[in-house]
């Protein structure tokens, strides 16, 4: 699901991403060059082959269901985002080009969500909770879990973006849709990718790419803090927004004419959707959310801004 | 286990493996998978005419059609299931209800439209790619712009996923041995731990076949054993040229 097969994307997305891919994964390809000399080959070939292994190996789900793991992260939590970039696009175009699994055309788009967003975003996630929480397995199987499901999510979205914007279904249609089952999808993507990063932290810790784990908390720890206070403000203002109309899907929808087709389908998709979060309960549940993440998010300010004078200090 | 069922098609002699290196059947693979994957919709007409240019790709490449179905069908679900919902989501006139949903009239012609584009580039790929060894097409690579690093490692990947597949395989046999009927939190948690000796004996093997190819002179390049073909290049050019035409035909149809 999360790779955009051919004859969805628009030639417009589909050169753009392509472009923008081939861009990155060029500078990806001197940066991994100069980070691991010759060693690069055949650590980044054996990684591939890893990937395409592990992905054979079925986790049972429920109901005969099961999943397999993506792995953008793992793969960045041991060889660093930008090899973990490369063995990701790897993957992909052998999938795209052998298995037609996700198409040549949406090659571009798919490298971009699966690599550049489940690597390298993914590991910048993962970095930055370290940095935060401190370096010791447990804790950073966690931030690995995390980051694995924020990133699958966010995979999701951007391949939402790409299809609304190839006009294939309404933006908020495509978005919505991909960025729910990938919200389910990241949970298993989450818990596998924590806990063998939790097993490499344990038993091999040696192997882990090394990353600011330890390290004093700097002007990096700061840094982040600030970043992610007003992320969690932002989040907050706009869900406060957000249930204060909470029609607002519908009320879009009826504007643009397509209020059966919309709201039919996601009731159709989504039951339990509207049972789960009936009027007064959803209106309230929404609201303490918010409110939580406005003040997670004012107090990580101003417990950077309180780093920073003590840093001054000092 | 090996890459032999992708290549059992590979040496067939036909006249597109007379004709065209594997380098030149990648560039008209890519050719025609963005000539049928971006065909602008609306394009019937344009569609219809690649259709016939794959069933004479079919009959060029000597490709049992039986093996084409099958390997397109394997790669159904992934654009089958998503085009699925498009009939319920796109806006327009009501064309029929099933049950709460209601299936609108552009959203069903979008729909089998995707469907037949990606069916058309999926079958022009994996007629080519079926008629050439995946090694080849591999080193095939490194005539487009793809960078070294992805082409090298690549080439290696190849070599050794079936071995660590069967690593894998070994280790999961020993894994279901010893764990006989685990609840299921107990089988993850085992599962994500092999994965994760996976890939430490990956970079445990990916340090000794690096020391092996150090102590044979490697030197940052693969060379290949292969012998150089010679190819038709006006072949090509007329076929990626002719492909290009029908996707700027599609799209001429579609404005006028």
């Amino acid at each position: 699901m999360a790779h955009i097969p051919d004859g969805f994307l628009s030639a417009t997305v589909s050169v753009t991403t392509l472009v923008a891919a081939g861009a990155v994964t060029a500078y990806t390809a001197r940066r991994s060059q100069q980070e691991l000399d010759e060693r690069a080959a055949p650590t980044l070939g054996l990684a591939t082959a890893a990937v395409f292994a592990a992905q054979a190996v079925n986790f049972p789900v429920a109901a005969g269901t099961s999943g397999h793991l993506l792995g953008g992260v793992l793969v960045a939590v041991l060889f660093g985002p930008w090899a973990g970039y490369l063995v990701m696009t790897s993957v992909l175009i052998v999938q795209a080009l052998i298995f037609a699994d996700g198409g040549l055309t949406a090659l571009g788009a798919n490298v971009l969500n699966i690599a550049g967003i489940g690597a390298v975003i993914g590991y910048g996630i993962y970095a930055s909770l370290i940095t935060l929480a401190g370096g010791g397995p447990r804790r950073r199987g966690l931030a690995a879990a995390v980051a694995a499901y924020i990133a699958t999510v966010l995979t999701g979205i951007a391949a939402g973006i790409e299809l609304g914007w190839s006009e294939v279904a309404p933006m908020r249609l495509s978005v919505g849709a991909m960025a729910s089952v990938h919200a389910l999808m990241g949970l298993a993507e989450g818990a596998i990718t924590g806990l063998a990063v939790w097993t490499l932290a344990r038993k091999r810790p040696d192997l882990l790419h090394p990353s600011q784990a330890g390290a004093p908390a700097g002007p990096g720890r700061r840094v982040i803090l600030a970043g992610l206070g007003s992320l969690a403000v932002l989040a907050g203002i706009f869900s406060l927004i957000a249930s204060s109309m909470p029609d607002s899907l519908e009320r879009v929808a009826i504007d643009l004419g397509f209020a059966d087709a919309g709201t039919e389908w996601e009731g159709a998709l989504f039951p339990e959707y509207r049972a789960w979060l009936p009027g007064f309960v959803g209106k309230l549940i929404a609201f303490v959310f918010s409110m939580a993440l406005l003040f997670s998010g004012a107090a990580a300010m101003f417990r950077a801004l309180g780093l920073a004078r003590s840093a001054k200090e000092s | 286990m090996g890459f032999a069922h992708l290549d059992r098609y590979a040496d067939r002699p036909s006249w597109l493996t007379r004709t065209t290196t594997p380098t030149q059947r990648l560039l008209i693979a890519i050719a025609a998978a963005f000539a049928a994957g971006l065909m602008p919709p609306g394009a019937w007409r344009a569609l219809v005419v690649l259709f016939g240019l794959v069933v004479i790709g079919v009959w060029a490449a000597r490709l049992p059609l039986g093996i084409l179905i099958r390997r397109v069908a394997q790669a159904l679900p992934f654009f089958l299931l998503p085009a699925l919902a498009l009939p319920f989501t796109v806006p327009g006139p009501t064309a029929l209800e099933i049950g709460p949903l209601t299936a609108s009239t552009h959203g069903l012609e979008r729909a089998a439209e995707i469907v037949l584009r990606a069916t058309l580039a999926v079958s022009a790929v994996t007629i080519v790619i079926s008629v050439t060894r995946a090694a080849d097409l591999l080193s095939a690579l490194d005539a487009l712009p793809v960078p070294r690093l992805v082409s090298s490692s690549l080439a290696l990947g190849y070599r050794y996923v079936y071995v660590l597949t069967d690593e894998l395989e070994r280790t999961t046999r020993a894994l279901k041995s010893r764990m006989g009927h685990a609840s299921r939190l107990r089988l993850w948690h085992a599962r994500a731990t092999t994965l994760a000796h996976l890939f430490v004996r990956s970079h445990a093997r990916g340090t000794r076949i690096h020391a092996a190819m150090l102590s044979r002179g490697y030197r940052d390049s693969l060379p290949t054993l292969n012998p150089a073909v010679d190819g038709n290049r006006v072949w090509v050019i007329a076929i990626v040229g002719l492909l290009a035409a029908v996707w700027l035909a599609g799209m001429i149809e579609v404005m006028a």
